[in-house]
């Protein structure tokens, strides 16, 4: 029998406050149940001042980033990726066009 | 998919659409949408932004002609609890089956004020599969609704 790994979904989130990922698991949490949260397992990968990139499971990106964009204090995601490996590829790319003035 | 820049300072009027509260005296060169907040606008106006859509459903279907985009924002949920976020969702249903019962268009905007507040493409479809609403039906509607829109605006571009 093969043993597969769960697929995970890598996102970039542009905020603007220190503790964005606990806001989101909460904020996730709140809107779809405890249960779905732990399925989601919401986790923080790597952490700039502004940007994070947070992990979770294919199942529940959805989910999460629905929870993003209903957040408060507010958050953007930048990018979605299946390896974190693209995703910091094109994490310049996207933060400085999120981030150019218009 | 993701956000990616649509416009620069040197493209304005390329690529964005600009809203306006009051239409612009002589001819401009770039594309703008009527925006209000006010039902009593409705029939001069190309976008009616509403929050709370179970308050207004009555006026709404006595003042509102077709073609009229209505929109609801993502940054008014953002300060909501479960609850209250539960019964926006709810809203956004309601509001879309009235839409497409009206011949009407349901826009979902972000109401971003700052980059942080800004909605990405990708929670965009997830929101809308959220509400239920089919995002490869919504986009096509709204890409064909706001072309008709705008090309009954008199612009020098």
């Amino acid at each position: 029998m093969l043993r597969r790994r769960e697929k995970k979904r890598y996102l970039t989130i542009l905020h603007s406050q220190p503790r964005a990922v606990e806001e989101l698991q909460k904020r996730h949490a709140e809107l779809f149940g405890q249960i779905s949260a732990k399925k989601a397992g919401i986790k923080e990968m790597w952490s700039d001042q502004q940007v994070t990139v947070v992990r979770c499971s294919l199942e529940s990106t959805d989910s999460v980033l629905a929870s993003a964009a209903l957040c408060y204090p507010p958050m953007c995601v930048l990018d979605v990726s299946g390896t974190i490996k693209r995703l910091r590829r094109r994490l310049p790319a996207k933060v400085n066009t999120a981030a150019s003035p218009r | 998919m993701a956000i990616d820049r649509v416009a620069a300072a040197d493209s304005v009027g390329q690529n964005v659409i600009h809203r306006l509260e009051k239409p612009p005296v002589t001819p401009v060169d770039y594309q703008y949408l009527l925006v209000s907040r006010n039902i009593r606008d409705a029939q001069h106006v190309d976008v009616l932004t509403i929050s709370d859509f179970r308050q207004v459903k009555d006026r709404l279907k006595k003042e509102v002609k077709s073609g009229v985009g209505i929109e609801m924002t993502v940054a008014a949920a953002r300060k909501m609890d479960a609850t209250d976020v539960g019964s926006w969702i709810l809203q956004i249903r309601e509001l879309y089956k009235f839409c497409r019962l009206s011949r009407c268009q349901f826009i979902l905007s972000s109401g971003a004020d700052s980059p942080y507040s800004m909605v990405s493409g990708p929670c965009f479809d997830a929101l809308l599969k959220v509400c239920g609403i089919d995002p490869q039906n919504y986009w096509p509607d709204l890409e064909g609704w706001l072309e008709s829109r705008l090309a009954r605006r008199v612009t020098t571009c």
